[in-house]
């Protein structure tokens, strides 16, 4: 075959150079220069025992080169948040006082070269992220190096872009990292294959937000350079040599067994060969088309038990009100409840009582999952791929092997948006691809069809919501009662080792108590933000996976976190409810909202949609609404969530065609109180794409399955949004940097659209959608009901 | 034996002829423009043009391309160079200006799609100079065999680098 003229291991990360790191000598000191710089050029790996990286050790974080240039590392990999290429560097060059620009490298996710694990999710950690207090415990460290250098007390010495200066003296960075070492040892816990990762504790002194000076400034994201001129290395870009190409043959249902694997056409595919452990089956060849082709051929002639033992969609709100066991797991509370809901209601003079209902939905990245896996012949186990959480992977592939993680490097490269699938570690090809290398003792390169992608990865778990109020006879909530009901929303078992029948993590259980991952307990992840409802009860009612007990496979309908996971689905119920509510008290939505809250940053956002949007302070219906013609008929809608220290309201204006159930959503309009702006045009970018995304979520996307398995399969039977179908999208930020951090500035944009629209539906036509997604087939049946 | 010329070189192709052109390039060419996404021709993931047309190599076979001049992302700055009468040290040192227009809107989020978003955007503007709002939505919605499809939901990122780029390449002159 091709030689590549692509090395995987010297990916360069546009303008920044991935740089190898030489550990020091001395578990608690390290020395920040000694690293020589044909070292610092080499691409030949430090090897160590451990393939790990000490985390307590300051240059395992940040690195100073005698060049006055800076290298970061994190576990965090980029899925196009941009934050590490960002936002993490004006957070360490602010901490260092030192200029952006000098951090010139950026290394990110290789599990043996990033200290601290975790998912591409909660980068900015509600304004700790574990960088931050890595670099302002650096920060720490040079001040005392720089008192001891320049004989100037500690508290006399200022930096300003990485110069100390103090008593009349001055010194850079690199010339005071010169030949020292640094006595510094950064505390840190929790488990590093955990979904978590590490944590680093402490409470080092941090720069005051009064003195930022980098933060707050649209700084460009690093890596865009080389993706848009083709010079990015992607992980489907990574060859090996005498690496094989392999396709997988996936079981024919969620539950078949294996009855006889097919043989390969030898006439047709002289290089192809089939790999059978347990029920999986793959193929492997020498060149792409050939598996493909291969593939295709032994799936046509291998044979499988059948399975039916899913509910199928028409069914499913159904079987999750009567069919699933919701009582073995148990019942959550919100720490917010108060007071007596029942007799509240009972008491109302006017009520609502309502059920919403919330699809699967996929995560659906642009580009299948795939993955490079090279057992070798020394038991170390190489994984080239995109993952959100490689430490998690690899703790995954050496219990999958029955071996120790310092056997298991998993190599870090961009890909396609995963959305939450791998944030615990896989996203489906990653252990195929080990299984088939150990077993053909070459590196294996899985790239999953698209089908496969739809039917074979997991999903963002469906739920449904019971909601009951009541108005007092001034228009305010007298009491909220809400019911949330979702199976099990995090199963990270790698499916590949569950159908071959290897080791992995328990399927999701009552007993398992780390909520989420493995658990069936539905915890309460919308955050109450009306304050000023005197009567208040929120529960959350977990069960197992649709089908995944009864399949003899162990599968069913796998579920996964999906961006705003839970959250999602329990903010769709709440919004649409309160949207309902402030109706029924003949109320504009917006004042009825903020007539509730009583915190200045729910309102600051309500009252921005309000006066950025357009918006006509009245109340729903809208005094034209019908729901009958051809004629377009126009409404509004709003909504409001806190997550991840960031407040959001977003507020839309639809139009909907009653006679056949068609939505347009014409403008959008969403605002974000982050508390401090770390970079305005990332975050911006970020909420747009969050936005288009929610109203794709909204008005097309369910996972179709029947009794058997998902039944999607590509682009036309899960549809995702057009660009002509997107809306005017007005994106208003709220720099507050009195709030003193910055909160997450990605997930939530895509949640806020669902009950907006929903309750737009209402403004426009009069009648209540509480089912998605907002498909025309279905407003158009509400209509007509 | 099938040759091709990519990116303004001839090149013999070895694997057999109904081999889809991405596999082609990506994998016998070692260009890692073109991605694969869907194989289907419904996201525009794999897009190159062929003959200054934008098409999917995911399902075009090599065969089909014989003889003929295929342009990846790769050969944007070489094509613009060409159309602009560059020298070849000027070329080198330059992109595309919807490459670059892309960089300064900061357009990609993840970026996977953006491959067949620029190719497309450069189909667009060499044959409508400054496109409407409603044309450069038509563009990417309607007028190849699919949408193309960005799961990042970057789409008002992509119209208004798609904007800027028309203005620059006018300003160019052209």
């Amino acid at each position: 075959m091709t030689m590549p003229n692509k090395e995987p291991v010297e990916n360069v990360r546009a303008t920044l150079s991935r740089r190898d790191f030489v550990k020091a000598g001395g578990a608690l000191v390290v020395g920040f220069s000694l690293v020589g710089t044909a070292a610092l050029k080499s691409p030949v790996r430090a090897a160590t025992a451990t393939n790990s990286l000490d985390p307590t050790l300051p240059g395992s974080w940040v690195e100073i080169h005698p060049d006055n240039t800076i290298l970061i590392r994190t576990g965090k990999s980029d899925f196009g948040q941009s934050t590490t290429f960002t936002a993490y560097r004006q957070i360490v060059a602010e901490e260092l006082n030192a200029p952006f620009e000098a951090i010139t490298t950026v290394l990110t996710g290789d599990t043996d070269r990033t200290p601290d694990g975790s998912g591409a999710f909660d980068f900015l950690g509600r304004g700790t992220p574990n960088i931050r207090k890595a670099a302002a415990y650096v920060h720490q460290a040079l001040l005392d190096l720089a008192s001891q250098r320049l004989g100037v007390a500690k508290s006399a010495l200022s930096v300003k872009d990485g110069i100390v200066t103090g008593g009349g003296k001055s010194i850079s960075y690199g010339d005071l990292v010169k030949g020292q070492q640094l006595k510094l040892t950064i505390p840190v816990s929790g488990d590093l294959t955990s979904i978590m990762g590490l944590t680093v504790e402490g409470n080092p002194p941090m720069k005051p937000v009064s003195e930022y000076k980098v933060i707050g400034k649209s700084f460009r994201n690093s890596i865009t350079v080389s993706k848009v001129s083709a010079k990015e290395t992607w992980a489907t870009d990574v060859r090996l040599p005498g690496m094989l190409h392999g396709r997988m043959v996936h079981p024919k249902t969620l539950g078949s067994t294996l009855v006889s694997a097919g043989t390969v056409d030898k006439t047709r595919f002289p290089n192809s060969r089939v790999v059978v452990k347990g029920n999986l089956v793959g193929v492997v060849a020498p060149t792409e088309w050939e598996a493909i082709c291969a593939s295709q051929q032994v799936a046509d002639s291998t044979k499988w038990t059948e399975w039916k033992g899913l509910p199928g969609n028409a069914n499913l709100y159904k079987y999750l009100r009567g069919g699933a066991d919701w009582e073995a797991t148990p019942v959550m509370n919100s720490d917010k409840a108060k007071g007596d809901v029942p007799a509240a209601v009972a008491k109302a003079p006017k009520k609502l009582l309502a059920t919403y209902e919330f699809p699967f939905m996929k995560h659906a990245p642009i580009g299948p999952t795939m993955a490079v896996g090279d057992v070798k012949s020394d038991g170390t186990i190489h994984i080239y791929t995109h993952n959100q959480n490689p430490q998690a992977l690899r703790g995954q592939i050496a219990l999958m092997l029955g071996t120790t993680i310092d056997h298991v490097v998993v190599h870090a490269f961009p890909g396609p948006g995963h959305y939450g699938r791998s944030n615990g570690g896989n996203a489906g090809a990653e252990d195929e691809a080990v299984i088939l290398s150990q077993a053909v003792g070459k590196p294996v390169r899985v790239q999953w069809m698209r089908a496969e992608d739809f039917q074979w990865s997991t999903q963002s778990a469906a739920a449904f919501s019971d909601v009951q109020l009541g108005l007092d006879a001034n228009g305010k909530i007298a009491g909220y009662q809400i019911d949330h009901y979702m199976p099990a929303m995090q199963d990270d078992r790698p499916v590949g080792a569950v159908i071959a029948g290897l080791p992995t993590m328990p399927a999701p259980d009552v007993k398992n108590p780390s909520n989420p991952v493995g658990s069936t307990i539905n915890g309460l992840s919308d955050p109450w933000v009306y304050d000023g409802v005197l009567n208040l009860a929120e529960r959350g009612h977990g069960t197992f996976q649709v089908g995944q007990k009864a399949s003899p496979l162990g599968i069913g309908l796998r579920d996964h976190s999906m961006r705003t996971p839970g959250q999602f689905q329990q903010n769709f119920p709440r919004e649409a409810a309160i949207s309902e509510a402030a109706a029924l008290a003949g109320m504009d939505s917006i004042e009825f909202r903020i007539n509730h809250a009583t915190e200045d940053r729910v309102i600051g956002v309500l009252k921005s949609v309000r006066d950025e949007s357009g918006w006509q302070t009245r109340p729903s219906p809208h005094p034209n609404a019908v729901s009958s013609g051809t004629a377009q008929v126009r409404g509004q809608g709003v909504s409001v969530m806190f997550r991840a220290g960031t407040y959001w309201a977003c507020a839309c204006q639809i139009a909907v065609t009653p006679s056949t159930g068609a939505i347009t959503v014409e403008k959008y309009t969403i605002a974000v109180d982050p508390g401090i702006v770390v970079n305005p045009m990332q975050l911006k970018r970020q909420v747009e794409g969050g936005a288009v995304m929610g109203i794709s979520l909204a008005l097309l996307e369910e996972a179709s399955f029947d009794e058997s398995g998902i039944t999607a399969q590509d682009w036309l039977s899960y549809p995702i949004l057009k660009m002509s179908e997107i809306p005017e999208i007005k994106v208003v930020l709220l720099n507050r940097p009195e709030v003193g951090t910055y909160g997450g500035g990605s997930e939530a944009a895509n949640a806020l659209a669902a009950p907006a629209i929903a309750a737009a539906i209402f403004d426009a036509t009069g009648k209540v959608a509480r089912r998605l997604p907002l498909k025309p087939a279905y407003v158009q049946a509400l209509l007509n009901a | 034996m099938v040759t091709i010329t990519v990116n303004g070189v001839k090149r013999e192709i070895q694997s057999p002829s109904d081999t889809p052109l991405l596999y082609v390039l990506r994998n016998d060419l070692n260009l890692s423009g073109p991605q694969f996404g869907c194989g289907l021709m419904q996201c525009g993931a794999c897009s190159v043009l062929l003959e200054g047309k934008e098409i999917r190599s995911c399902l075009t076979p090599v065969s089909a391309a014989a003889g003929k001049e295929v342009t990846t992302l790769e050969g944007l700055p070489a094509r613009w160079a060409q159309q602009k009468g560059l020298t070849t040290a000027e070329a080198s040192k330059t992109l595309h200006p919807i490459q670059q227009a892309w960089i300064e809107e900061q357009t990609p989020l993840c970026g996977f799609c953006q491959n067949g978003m620029m190719i497309k955007a450069t189909e667009l503007l060499e044959r409508t100079a400054t496109p409407t709002l409603t044309q450069i939505k038509e563009a990417f919605t309607t007028s190849g065999p699919s949408p193309h499809l960005c799961r990042c939901g970057s789409y008002t990122a992509i119209i208004e680098a798609v904007q800027r780029a028309a203005t620059t390449m006018a300003k160019a002159g052209r």
